[in-house]
């Protein structure tokens, strides 16, 4: 199956612009992260042809798909709120697209059983849409993109409708029926979970940008921008005020809430910069080099989420750790360390504090 | 994209837009222009005594009309509106008879309930003997004002009971806990907040009894009850005297244009409210009708549903019986059904052959500009304001200036038969148009625009997707839309007693001339005709017309 390839495309909706470099795996199931209004559904729909980019290219392996109408690319496209036509019943929708291509009425059908099947859905297949539940019409919407056998699969937040255990039952079938489809899939989403989840390949897009993309191991570890850190979940961030080297020659960073000790790998850098840390990671401990004032206190169920100032507050600057029992009080001063490891350093020509 | 697409998107816009332009803005301009020309016998319009005695009636019926209409529909629309029991649907489906109802069969009606020989006169007499003296109504501005009342009650139970069935639960409740008792919490919180709905019912109702002209001219007489739409009608058609009737109407729809202003903007912010308020968690749930509330809503609804179907089976009774001389009393019969279609006397059959085939065209031609406009919307929202302003003009807009207007411009042009028709399906299918609009714009906006790029993605042209897809969705709207222009053009006198050629009449204009000649049965067994189409309009609107 053919890679799809985002080549220098751009594309401009009043204040808006989106900048798109990307080339995504062939036959894998890519997912592309990012906070509503980053442009990720803009990304598919320039992917379809619904929108024409104001310049670069599209492509499917090699075949171009700029020139070429919706109908023509060979694209699946699974909607947010599915998108099934109402007037026809379930076989027939599925069986809308291989009827479209010319394929006689009765193959057609068959066609539809076996996607179907395939979703586990044949008993339904006389059924209307009307009457069906979210899931099972997720299913029959993926059935039906799936039903020509294109070779490229659009999906646009696919399980965003649905509750939370249906949601994370469908995740794991998607993955499935998308893998032995053996098209290439582009799922966009504002979950990070699920795009960990479900990702073969993974890019995190902010503002109409693609901030970083790679295997999600390797950008869970290595985010490369701090949005991208940020958003894969390293809350807790700190102001870097100034470098020095401790006796043992470890570079060390001078931050609001005390001094941190960066990893061996890492330079110095010019400010202003910025340090990212996972919330699980800071460790509670009576004579910790890290000191912040509690101002508020959530319960997560497994623990306490607990938000720090630094001593004095300064904006953009906060310490956040998930704490045990008992929960700290408003007001309480608490101290941590940190393993250098989990310390990601980054570079801010902008950073002017405030949030990010 | 949009600067590429630019072509098929304009001919959206320029089709029905031109027509729009053409059919509206060419005739009310000449209108304008002969007014201006004739600036003398303008003037001596503005001074003479008689036209301020006309203009004077038209607004103090039209503002009669409203108060009543007002006062009569708002206990409707509290129980529309605020309460739950059987037979709610079929009050609210009531409501939209007399919209569909063409005023000359609501004269009918009425003439035959009313009239020395009619039903209520039938009953004085049952109770009071023979020789009890008539009661005499008709051909007054008690008479009028008690149609118009028929026609306006039901919008007032509608859009005001719309109003008070979408008031979010927790204002009335807040007022509550805030210490206002119940009457207070009404005064303070429920009654502002419906008065936007009472606005807009009030002015749409005195703009359309302020036009009224069907009603006037078969119950009204002398310039102590004649409208101005009557009299431009006898000045253009009866005296030939142009440049006055043109002067009038240029009058009359400079007034009109500021009023339908007013109700343009009453009209969008009542709508802003109900769809800000249906999007409150919850609505006051409906009172279940018992004890005191259930004796004044039967005293309040079984009236009111007698009031609407009344004027209909008397129509419809009526056609069933004939008299073989004046004097003598009426008994039952079918002669006037065989009548109807019996081919050598062809006066009805024709009029309703040619009413079929002129309607249907209508009919076709406003559900495509109505598409055409719909589609447009859905691609530029935001020009969804500027055009339901813009289709909403023909509404005050009286076709009878359109008509005026067109004569003004065909009467120099030899031979103009087929242009009047033109003109006057054009006429008609304009005063169609705010509806089929609304109708087809409400079930498009209804479907996921999704549903259509999903057919493109699966290999469908935009062709095919136009016919397996958008088409059959669309369907139940376009049928509705078509009958309900059908309904309309079917209906409709005013234009086309101005603007028919003489040898083209039509179902409306037969029943008129049957009216002034008192033949009422035959008169009936034609309206029944009329009331069946209708009420197919009426029960597609219904099932498929919300709002």
């Amino acid at each position: 199956m053919p890679p799809i390839i985002f080549d220098a495309v751009q594309f401009r909706q009043g204040e808006f612009t989106l900048s798109a470099s990307l080339t995504l795996p062939g036959g894998q199931l890519s997912v592309i992260l990012g906070p509503s209004g980053s442009g990720k559904s803009t990304l598919l729909n320039l992917c379809a042809g619904f929108l024409k980019p104001h310049s670069g290219r599209i492509f499917s392996g090699s075949r171009e798909l700029g020139p070429l109408p919706p109908e023509e690319r060979s694209i699946g496209f699974v909607f947010q709120d599915h998108a099934l036509f109402p007037h026809l019943s379930v076989l027939d929708n599925v069986a809308f697209g291989p009827r479209m291509r010319g394929t006689s009425r009765r193959e057609a059908r068959n066609m539809a059983r076996n996607k179907l099947a395939l979703v586990g859905l044949e008993k339904l297949a006389e059924r209307h849409p009307a009457s069906l539940s979210g899931g099972e019409r997720q299913r029959v919407s993926l059935a039906r993109a799936l039903a020509p056998e294109p070779d490229i699969l659009l999906l646009d937040e696919p399980l965003s409708s649905l509750d939370t255990s249906l949601r994370i039952r469908l995740r794991r079938e998607l993955r499935a029926i998308i893998a032995s489809a053996g098209v290439s899939a582009l799922l966009v989403t504002h979950d990070q979970e699920e795009a960990l989840a479900m990702a073969d390949y993974l890019a995190v897009m902010n503002e109409g940008r693609i901030v970083g993309s790679g295997l999600p191991e390797t950008l869970w570890t290595m985010p490369g921008e701090l949005f991208t850190a940020s958003f894969l979940g390293r809350k807790c961030r700190l102001e870097v005020l100034n470098f020095s080297r401790n006796s043992q020659g470890v570079l060390t960073a001078l931050t609001p809430a005390g001094p941190i000790a960066l990893p061996p790998a890492c330079k110095e850098v010019r400010l202003p910069a910025v340090i990212a840390i996972r919330a699980e990671v800071l460790l509670q401990r009576p004579n910790g080099a890290l000191r912040g004032r509690v101002s508020t206190v959530e319960f997560i169920g497994s623990g306490y989420l607990v938000e720090l100032e630094t001593d004095p507050p300064k904006a953009g600057n906060f310490l956040i750790s998930c704490l045990p029992a008992p929960p700290p009080r408003r007001g309480d001063i608490l101290s941590f360390e940190v393993n250098p490891a989990d310390v990601i350093l980054f570079e801010m020509p902008n950073f002017t504090g405030g949030n990010l | 994209m949009s600067s590429r697409r630019f072509p098929a998107d304009a001919v959206l816009i320029l089709l029905p837009g031109g027509l729009l332009l053409l059919v509206l803005v060419l005739p009310l301009s000449l209108v304008l222009a002969q007014f201006i020309t004739a600036g003398d016998e303008a003037l001596a319009l503005a001074h003479s005594v008689y036209y301020r005695q006309v203009f004077l009636f038209t607004a103090k019926q039209a503002a009669l009309s409203t108060l009543l209409a007002l006062i009569a529909g708002t206990p409707g629309a509290y129980f529309i509106g605020r309460c739950r029991f059987p037979g709610r649907r079929l009050l609210k489906a009531l409501a939209t008879v007399p919209f569909v109802l063409p005023p000359i069969l609501a004269v009918l009606g009425f003439v035959l309930l009313l009239g020395n020989g009619g039903l209520v006169n039938d009953v004085r007499r049952l109770i009071f003997g023979p020789d009890a003296r008539p009661w005499k109504m008709l051909y007054s501005m008690k008479a009028i004002v008690l149609v118009h009342v028929f026609y306006n009650f039901p919008l007032t139970m509608r859009i005001v009971g719309d109003a008070w069935a979408t008031l979010p639960l927790s204002e009335g409740r807040a007022a509550r806990a805030l210490g206002a008792g119940r009457i207070r919490a009404f005064f303070t919180v429920v009654l502002p907040r419906l008065l936007p709905g009472f606005a807009a019912a009030a002015l749409i109702t005195f703009i359309y009894c302020f036009m009224s002209f069907s009603i006037v001219l078969v119950l009204g007489g002398g310039p102590e009850s004649s409208t101005l739409e009557v009299e431009i009608y006898r000045l253009i058609k009866q005296q030939l005297n142009f440049s006055q009737g043109a002067a009038l109407a240029a009058a009359e729809s400079v007034f009109l244009l500021f009023l339908l202003t007013l109700y343009a903007l009453t009209d969008s912010n009542l709508r802003k409210t109900l769809k800000d308020d249906s999007l409150a968690l919850s609505l006051e749930p409906p009172k279940l009708l018992r004890g005191v509330r259930l004796a004044a809503a039967l005293a309040y609804l079984i009236p009111a549903a007698l009031f609407i179907l009344g004027p209909l089976a008397t129509i419809i009774g009526n056609s069933f019986f004939s008299r073989a001389t004046w004097i003598s009393p009426a008994a039952f019969s079918f002669s006037h059904w065989r009548r109807l279609f019996n081919f050598s006397e062809s006066v009805s059959l024709g009029a309703l052959s040619r009413t079929a085939v002129f309607s249907l065209s209508v009919s076709f031609f406003t559900v495509c500009a109505a598409s055409a406009l719909g589609q447009y919307a859905m691609r530029y929202p935001k020009s969804r304001k500027y055009l339901e302003s813009l289709t909403a003009l023909p509404l005050g807009i009286s076709s009878i200036v359109i008509g005026t207007g067109w004569l003004l411009l065909l009467r120099h042009v030899p031979n103009h038969g087929a242009f009047r028709l033109a003109a006057l399906g054009a006429a008609h299918s304009l005063s169609a148009l705010p509806f089929c609009f609304r109708i087809i714009y409400g079930r498009l906006k209804q479907l996921s625009p999704q549903v259509s790029k999903a057919a493109r993605v699966a290999g469908a042209s935009a062709l095919k997707t136009l016919i397996h897809i958008e088409l059959p969705l669309a369907r139940p709207a376009l049928i509705t839309a078509g009958v309900f222009a059908f309904a309309l053009s079917a209906g409709e006198l005013n234009a086309s007693l101005i603007l028919a050629p003489g040898s083209f009449t039509t179902l409306p204009i037969a029943i008129y001339r049957l009216i002034g000649a008192y033949n009422f049965h035959s008169a009936c067994a034609l309206g029944t005709v009329l009331i069946i189409i209708c009420a197919v309009a009426f029960y597609l609107l219904d099932r498929y017309g919300e709002n």
